[in-house]
């Protein structure tokens, strides 16, 4: 005892113990730094320009070129009646979209998570196969498909109930833009439906209380932030909807405010008015940081009516008795006309000559000539190439930055986690708006990426940075620290733990991260055409070009088969070990 | 007071079945196996059985929120169940009230609203006024007057407990339905709300079927005892026969703790059944057993058990002759306060016996023990 005593106070205090709080802080410092440095470049920037360019007279001339500041573009807008009108089409759009799919996927939600439907093993999956479609490509299957003139859906609908469907209209849009959303909306609500304790509802049950009195005040209410929160991000997400809006909106001039900045930077008539497409859009974010906002506040209150789940055996509460067969053949319907109808008709017209209705006396007429055709076409090679580059690099970069970011929010302290929160900002930059923002700062900044797909790779990575890191963390997050303590208490050093224990249990994260994004920027149109030139076009862009001037429907059908082909397995390949969401 | 009142039947409950199929193999297990019981009215009536054995799944059956393959239950010679007839009443028709394992409190709810639901939209609802009155004088009842106006979410485990008893109470059941609800509470809670769960059910004199696990609260809220294992009924009795006199190696072992000696029947003496067994002890005089499936034939195999309280560890030297008294060695002792746990070794067989908390005597020594005939039973299962 004596001499251990004698022997501590003989030794100096050691260096390392010493400074050793400090050299922490620095480096967490850095990390921070480092990391805000790449979010105000991703983010601040291009948004920068935006608003600089919104304050620009600059109608066919470039922002930066005009001197002086004037709210001219904004006091334009408020002044056309243009803008009550695409104001009044947008709200009405995404309150639409909200609705359908709302309708939807709570149905939906509650027949597979809390009912004795039978086949819901099979139905559930089939109700989310949209989510491997990309938008474009379920705009174009619909033009298909409901057309007024050719379309099966339209011609058989006139023929059972003699009203004529036009799909080129805002009840067109938002149908299409609700089923588009019901799969991301059944993933954040048949949570909720799961988890809901059984017992609040045999509860209510054993007190005497009958289906409909327990559905309207127990099972509603308890679901009712986890519906509300659900809904308000798919009004985010309705708002920034490009394809859809675009594709069925324009032929008739329906435009909402996504469709509308696209618009007035690239009209038909070749000239851009960049100063009130930037004003649109930043009318567009403060739109959406309003939305995201109310969103994020909701859904910071919710724990209040956190639903503790109970043991996880027990059969479904709800028995539908004589209605099984029935409610079976309502969604097995539904998933038929929403679905399987859009894709097959896509799949037959990319089969035929020209454009007709789907009839046995056409069949011997299918060939694969249009896909020949699109083989043949030298600029599809040329973008082909162009897109599988953008959707690589798009995704290895990501999911790099996503997984730097993820580790610092897990590690970098209060400062790194504010800034990864922050990082959630992103999600209110519509993709439109993000074009548009990149498209001017790279016209400014002497870095020589204008027209190549380098641009492109820019600004699809900023859009799913967060995203991605957000994926990571969660299954950070699920890691136990003691992990990573055992591994310091070892003896490793912090970038041996890094490299042996955290990274490999990370990888599965990384690597369905890496497939989600390839998958998501394959598809990816609106930031893609904004940014495109002659030589960076990508097989969306070309798909969009196809419809919109050519009007060559078989061969843009094939086209978007093929699309649909590599993101259906793409997201297949994410989705094999059970759906994600993540926000 | 409550068997002041005709004997009469609350629940009948035969030949009750249900399976489950598992989703991977799609294995098919009786989760409840051919299960049957009567529940005299006013009494308190426990399911007790290890976790796994069908007690809930009997229970969720007998609420409606399961359907059983194959029986038949009737509530107040009521039919409510009959896979023959392809009867199922729902749970909301049956008269009955549940307090689920983790009270199902809605957390959207204030404290009286929970309370005042099965009023409300239950089966028997009643006027704004009267139901005002009837909630608070429930609420006041389980001492939660003053709590009325508080959101659910706000009230500790033992309250939310009782605000489920109470609000089940207000279902005026037939059948009171109670899933474990003591089973998420600290120990001394536990001690706390049994007793008072116990007084509420006789205050009130409702039928009650309680599911448990945990032993001790059997026994001491209980007028009649099932035990279940893996589906089927083991043994039916009041408390003190579950723990006297268990039927089968099962209920002694599960119920207290035994000390179990294999061994084979050596014969049957004197018409108090007292049945003499060879083991490797030597014989061992058991003054208990429970009615044999077949009359006992020397040479059949059966277990011996003795409850360590019933194992006297003594330091003098055996009078001879005496049954059921032999030498052994003390292996370990533990010091309890209030006495000592002993494992002795006689022979190869190794008997856990409660010992006076002084005893003189320590591991290696040798001593004599005694298994008290009137205590000893002999299991044919």
């Amino acid at each position: 005892m004596q001499s251990g005593t004698r022997v501590a106070t003989a030794a100096p205090p050691s260096p390392p113990d010493a400074d050793r709080p400090h050299r922490r802080d620095r480096v967490r410092t850095g990390v921070n730094i480092a990391i805000g440095v790449l979010l105000a470049y991703l983010v601040l920037f291009p948004l920068g320009m935006l608003i600089y360019s919104s304050l620009k007279d600059s109608e066919l001339k470039l922002p930066f070129q005009i001197p002086g500041f004037t709210l001219g573009n904004f006091t334009k807008i408020f002044s056309s009646p243009r803008v009550l009108e695409v104001a009044l089409n947008s709200l009405i759009f995404v309150t639409g979209t909200v609705v359908v799919a709302l309708v939807i996927s709570v149905g939906l939600a509650y027949l597979f998570e809390r009912t004795d439907l039978p086949g819901r093993r099979f139905l559930a999956p089939s109700t989310l196969a949209p989510m491997a479609v990309p938008a474009t490509v379920m705009a174009v299957a619909w033009v298909l498909a409901a057309n007024p003139a050719n379309g099966p859906l339209a011609i058989l609908i006139r023929r059972v109930s003699g009203l004529s469907v036009d799909i080129y209209s805002l009840p067109g849009m938002i149908l299409v833009a609700g089923i588009f959303g019901v799969p991301s909306m059944y993933l954040m609500l048949a949570p909720t439906f799961a988890r809901l304790n059984l017992e609040f509802e045999e509860a209510a049950a054993t007190s005497g209380a009958g289906w409909l009195t327990r559905t309207r005040k127990v099972v509603l209410p308890l679901t009712l932030p986890g519906m509300s929160a659900a809904a308000m991000l798919l009004a985010v997400i309705a708002l920034e909807e490009f394809a859809i809006p675009s594709i069925l909106g324009t032929p008739d001039q329906i435009f909402v405010f996504s469709s509308l900045v696209q618009a007035a930077l690239q009209p038909p008539s070749g000239l851009s008015d960049y100063g009130r497409a930037s004003a649109y859009g930043v009318l567009l974010v403060l739109l959406s940081l309003v939305m995201i906002a109310v969103y994020r506040r909701q859904t910071r209150e919710s724990h209040r009516f956190r639903v503790v789940g109970g043991k996880g055996y027990r059969s479904s509460p709800v028995r539908l008795g004589r209605w099984r067969y029935p409610v079976m053949t309502i969604v097995l319907l539904y998933v038929l006309v929403a679905i399987v109808i859009p894709i097959l008709t896509l799949v037959w017209t990319s089969l035929t000559p020209y454009l007709q209705p789907i009839s046995l006396d056409s069949l011997s007429g299918l060939s694969f000539a249009n896909y020949g055709a699109i083989f043949a076409n030298p600029s599809l090679t040329h973008a082909i190439v162009n897109t599988l580059v953008i959707s690589l690099v798009t995704a290895t970069l990501t999911a790099g930055l996503g997984l730097w970011l993820a580790l610092a929010s897990a590690r970098g302290g209060r400062a790194g986690r504010a800034l990864f929160d922050l990082s959630f900002l992103v999600f209110a930059v519509p993709s439109v708006v993000l074009g548009v923002a990149v498209l001017f700062l790279y016209l400014f900044l002497p870095i020589p990426v204008y027209g190549t797909i380098w641009i492109i790779v820019i600004a699809l990575t900023t859009r799913y940075v967060p995203r991605a890191s957000r994926m990571i963390q969660t299954s950070l997050l699920q890691l136990d620290g003691g992990l990573e303590e055992v591994g310091r208490v070892s003896g490793a050093r912090r970038g041996t733990v890094l490299r042996r224990v955290v990274l490999p249990l990370a990888a599965p994260a990384v690597t369905r991260t890496w497939l989600w994004v390839f998958a998501n920027a394959l598809g990816e149109l609106p930031i893609a055409l904004l940014l495109s030139s002659s030589d960076n076009r990508t097989v969306v862009v070309l798909l969009w070009d196809m419809i919109g001037e050519s009007a060559n429907y078989p061969e843009a059908s094939a086209l978007a088969v093929l699309l649909l082909a590599l993101s259906a397995g793409s997201v297949w390949w994410v989705n094999r070990r059970g759906f994600q969401q993540h926000m | 007071m409550q068997n002041l009142v005709a004997p009469d039947h609350a629940v009948t409950i035969s030949g009750l079945e249900k399976r489950f199929t598992r989703r991977q193999s799609s294995e098919v297990s009786l989760a409840v196996d051919d299960v049957g019981f009567t529940v005299p009215r006013g009494s308190f009536f426990t399911l007790l059985g290890p976790s796994g054995c069908g007690k809930t799944t009997t229970l969720r059956c007998l609420a409606g929120l399961e359907s059983a393959d194959r029986g038949e239950i009737s509530m107040n010679g009521k039919s409510v169940f009959s896979a023959q007839a392809r009867r199922d009443v729902a749970p909301e028709d049956r008269p009955i009230a549940m307090v689920p394992q983790s009270y199902g409190i809605w957390p959207h709810m204030k404290v009286y609203d929970n309370a005042a639901f099965p009023l409300r939209y239950g089966r028997k609802t009643c006027s704004r006024a009267e139901a005002r009155t009837r909630v608070h004088a429930m609420l006041d009842q389980v001492g939660l007057a003053e709590y009325a106006d508080r959101w659910s979410t706000q009230l500790s485990g033992g309250q939310q407990q009782r605000l489920a008893l109470a609000r089940a109470l207000l279902c005026e059941p037939e059948v009171l339905l109670l899933d474990e609800p003591l089973s998420n509470l600290d120990a001394k809670l536990r001690a706390q709300l049994r007793a008072e769960l116990r007084s509420f059910q006789q205050k009130f004199g409702v039928t009650t079927l309680y599911v448990t696990h945990d032993q001790g609260e059997a026994l001491a809220m209980s007028d009649t005892i099932v035990v279940m294992n893996r589906g089927r009924i083991e043994q039916i009795g009041s408390p003190a026969e579950i723990y006297d006199s268990p039927a089968s190696r099962f209920v002694a072992d599960f119920v207290g703790s035994a000390n179990l000696v294999p061994g084979v029947v050596d014969g049957v003496r004197g018409a108090d059944n007292v049945v003499e067994v060879k083991t490797s002890v030597g014989i061992l005089r058991c003054g208990r057993s429970a009615t044999p499936p077949a009359p006992p034939t020397a040479g059949r195999e059966v277990h011996v058990c003795i409850r360590p309280e019933h194992v006297r560890v003594v330091t003098e030297v055996p009078a001879a002759g005496e049954p059921n008294r032999f030498p052994a060695r003390i292996t370990s002792t533990e010091y309890l306060g209030d006495r000592r746990e002993v494992v002795v070794a006689v022979d190869d067989v190794s008997l856990r016996a409660h010992a006076d908390a002084h005893l003189r005597a320590g591991p290696g020594d040798e001593v004599g023990v005694l298994l008290d005939p009137e205590w000893t039973v002999a299991l044919w299962s």
